[in-house]
Order: C-alpha cells, then sequence, then structure tokens
C-alpha cells in the first residue's frame, strides 16, 4: 500500500486510463445487453408467425381469404389481421407508426392512444385534439390515453387508432390487411405450419417469432462488436501507457527492490508484491470505470453512445434502460481490458523483480 | 508520510465501496417495467422497438420491407444512419412543433 502511495501520481494516471477504457467499453456493453432484455421481454407477447405477401419483391396487402385459409391448419389458435403503417407528421418532421385497433362497440372511433414520444414532442394531454392528416384522409381525434414513459421502447412513435380509422388514414381498403398475426399452438408446430403456409400461398413470406429474436440478438451483437471495435485504439493506447509507466524503474524503486532482496526477499516476492500492486490499480480502475459507465447508461441515457449507435432521429427514442446485465458480461469486459493490462504489467514486474540488488543499492 | 498515504488510499477504497452499492441500489429501483411492455406489444402486435432513424424501412427491420438492409444482411448496419456525423439544427425542429401546434389550437 505503501509503495502504491510512493508512485501516487503514476499510478493515478494509470488507474484514469483504465477507469475510460473499462467505461467505454463497459457503456456499449451495458446498451447492449439492456436492449437485448427489452427485446426479449418484449417478444413474449409478439405474435409467433406474421404472415405477409410480396408482390414484385415488394410487400402487398392481403384479403380475407389469405386469413381464412390459414385459420384451417392444424395448429393455428388465431389469425388477426394486422392494419398498420406510416404516417408523416408535419409537425415532427418524421413518420409515426399507425397501427389499428380492434376496440369494442363503445369506445368512439374518434379516441386516440399516442406514444410517450409523440406525446412529449407535440406537448400533447390526454383529453387533447390531434389533427393527423394523410393524401387520403383528415381527422381529428380526442387523446383518450398516453402510454407510459416506461413503454418508449416499444412505443415511442405510436398512433393507435381504431382500425376502422386506420383503413382510412393509410389508405388500406376495407377487408384488407397490412399482414396476419398468426398464433400457433404447441410450439412446436410453429415450424410446420410456416412451411404449410409457404406451400398453401407462394407469394407469402413467413417470419417467425424467433427469427425476429435472432435478428434483433445478431443486430445488438453487431453493433456493439463494431463499438467494441472502434474502441480498440483507446485499449490499445492504455497497454502502451501502463507499459511505459511500468517498465521505467526510479531510482527510488531500484533502492526499494535492493532493499528488500537485501534483507532476504526472493525473486518470486518481488515479483508477487508487483503484480499485487498492478491488481490493485486493476482494480480501482475497473471499479471505477464500471461506475462511470453504469451513470452514463442509466442516469444519463447513454447520451455518448446512443447517435453513434443509432443515429439520428427526430423522434428519437431516449434510452431510459433498466440494468440487464450479468456476471458474464462483466467477466468478458474484465478479460477484455483488465486480463491484457495484468499482463502487460507482468514483463516490467520480473524485470524489476530480478533485479542484482548490489547493482540496485549502488545505482547506475 | 506512509500512514498518511495508506489512510489516503483506505478513504479512497470506502468511497469507491460505497459508490458501488449506492449503484446496486439503483440498480434495483431500475426495472423493466414489463407488464406495460406486454401490454402495448399484445395492442399492437409487434415487438419491433423503436430505435430507427424515422426512415420508413428502418423502422421495422424484421417485417417492414423485405429489400431493407436487415432482411438481406441481418447483423449489417443501417446504410442511412441518419445524422451520424452531423444532425440537423435542433431548434429548427422546436419552432415547426410550436406553430403547428397554434394552427391546430389544441385546447
Amino acid at each position: 500500500m505503501g509503495a502504491l502511495g510512493r508512485r501516487a501520481s503514476r499510478n493515478a494516471a494509470i488507474v484514469v486510463g483504465l477507469a475510460f477504457a473499462v467505461s467505454l467499453f463497459g457503456s456499449a456493453l451495458f446498451v447492449v445487453e439492456s436492449l437485448r432484455a427489452i427485446h426479449r421481454r418484449a417478444s413474449r407477447e409478439a405474435p409467433t408467425l406474421v404472415v405477409s405477401r410480396l408482390e414484385g419483391g415488394r410487400p402487398a396487402l392481403l384479403g380475407p381469404e389469405e386469413g381464412d385459409a390459414i385459420r384451417e391448419l392444424l395448429g393455428v389458435r388465431a389469425v388477426e389481421p394486422r392494419v398498420w403503417g406510416y404516417v408523416y407528421l408535419g409537425a415532427l418532421e418524421g413518420n409515426v407508426v399507425v397501427y389499428g385497433e380492434t376496440r369494442t362497440a363503445d369506445v368512439p372511433r374518434d379516441r386516440v392512444t399516442v406514444g410517450p414520444g409523440v406525446a412529449r414532442l407535440l406537448g400533447l394531454r390526454v383529453g387533447d385534439r390531434l389533427a393527423v392528416s394523410t393524401p387520403s384522409h383528415q381527422a381529428v381525434y380526442r387523446v383518450a390515453e398516453i402510454l407510459p414513459p416506461s413503454t418508449a421502447l416499444v412505443s415511442y412513435d405510436a398512433l393507435l387508432v381504431d382500425v376502422r380509422e386506420a383503413h382510412l388514414l393509410l389508405a388500406i381498403p376495407e377487408g384488407r390487411a397490412t399482414d396476419l398475426a398468426v398464433d400457433v399452438f404447441p410450439p412446436e408446430e410453429v415450424p410446420v405450419v410456416a412451411e404449410e403456409i409457404g406451400q398453401r400461398m407462394p407469394t407469402a413470406r413467413v417470419l417467425q417469432r424467433d427469427d425476429l429474436a435472432r435478428l434483433y440478438e445478431l443486430t445488438f451483437d453487431a453493433r456493439g462488436g463494431v463499438l467494441g471495435a472502434l474502441l480498440l485504439p483507446a485499449l490499445a493506447a492504455l497497454l502502451l501507457l501502463a507499459w511505459e509507466r511500468l517498465s521505467g524503474l526510479s531510482l527510488e524503486e531500484r533502492r526499494e527492490i535492493g532493499v528488500l532482496k537485501a534483507v532476504g526477499w526472493a525473486t518470486e516476492d518481488v515479483l508477487a508484491v508487483r503484480m499485487i500492486e498492478a491488481g490493485l490499480i486493476a482494480l480501482f480502475g475497473t471499479v471505477i470505470g464500471l461506475l462511470l459507465a453504469y451513470l452514463h447508461v442509466y442516469v444519463f441515457e447513454a447520451a455518448l453512445l446512443s447517435r453513434v449507435m443509432l443515429g439520428w432521429s427526430s423522434l428519437r427514442t431516449p434510452l431510459a434502460l433498466a440494468p440487464a446485465t450479468d456476471v458474464s458480461t462483466l467477466a468478458a469486459l474484465v478479460a477484455l481490458v483488465v486480463v491484457p493490462f495484468t499482463a502487460v504489467s507482468a514483463f516490467p514486474a520480473w524485470r524489476a523483480a530480478s533485479i542484482d540488488p548490489d547493482r540496485a543499492l549502488r545505482g547506475p | 508520510m506512509i500512514v498518511r498515504r495508506i489512510r489516503v488510499l483506505a478513504v479512497a477504497s470506502l468511497l469507491l465501496g460505497a459508490a458501488v452499492i449506492a449503484a446496486v441500489l439503483d440498480a434495483r429501483t431500475r426495472t423493466l417495467d414489463a407488464e406495460a411492455i406486454d401490454r402495448v406489444v399484445l395492442r399492437t402486435r409487434s415487438s419491433e422497438l423503436a430505435l430507427s432513424t424515422t426512415s420508413r424501412w428502418l423502422r421495422h427491420p424484421a417485417e417492414a420491407e423485405p429489400g431493407a438492409a436487415c432482411q438481406d444482411q441481418p447483423p449489417c448496419l443501417d446504410v442511412d444512419p441518419g445524422g451520424l456525423a452531423i444532425a440537423p439544427p435542433r431548434a429548427r425542429f422546436d419552432r415547426s412543433v410550436s406553430v403547428e401546434l397554434r394552427v391546430e389550437g389544441s385546447p
């Protein structure tokens, strides 16, 4: 401990560098893990299959006959035509997603449920009127509900209207649908039903829920990986700094090692002490780095990373994330940053430990 | 001198420990609102995350358009990360929002 204190400025520089590197990698890992957790949760209630139709390689509307054909299949529990699409809101200079809901008869069709982003940017409150204008339809809706901010990552840019209104706003003829949400039970039947639909409807595109989940996993991994790769130069710079700082022995350090060896310390003892010093530095740097990453991602909503990871948008969803990091993620971080640092520290430690005590005490 | 340095290190360690405990306690308060998310997904029947730019084909990368980047090559990046390097001036959008609201006369 005393030795650490005697080289306070050198060690502080390494701790700062290490904390910086850990916080950068940690932020990327925290964001990716939290997004992954949200999508996993959202997938639980998603339809087992989504069936759309292609015409000339482009998505086309489906009619009731396609839904009826799918309903006949064994294992299909429900088929729900989805009516959804994009509407450009001039006030936001961006697109919002309009979803059609099949409501009970006692809910007036001029009611709209608004996503938290649309509500925030337009300053909407429950009871306000919202005018929505598309080339096919113009309507004024009464805001019946604003979805909670805790759902922003699935609803930030959403407008939920009565399905009849969705048909009008999106210019989708009555009886037709954007795609079909199909629920299948038991889960083992999903691939069989998907294949059966593909055979019966050659122009159909059948997406399985697991495929969508896998796509998101891959996307998160890719984003996190690219970000990690971009941060590698920072890690390399840190290791170079550590090497440079740890390999230069001051006169005082040489004398210290000389005295220790003169009073009977073996090379292994000195090596062990030097490695413990490096370990303590790594521990301090890692903990500070993880705390900084936590603050950055969960308190400041990943302000520095979100644009790099997600780009710019007029309806950018704030990354109000919940921690979802497990021990294996932290272990990966330690393996990525702390292990190379400790490895870089080993050689200077061995060189210092194997110094000849006579030469060390006499000086250069 | 050495005692003072050890004290400083001990105080720093204690502060760091306290910060770690504070972070762990804070993490317990930040939980996923799973039930609310379930309700929204049941209403929209879509689990796609609102993370894209407002480019339409990026909003539902898995479902919306078969020609979208993530359809052709699942882990590839957005080809259109709008505003990645230079974002448009935010003030312009703020102005347009307020003008629109005045016209619509929201009560």
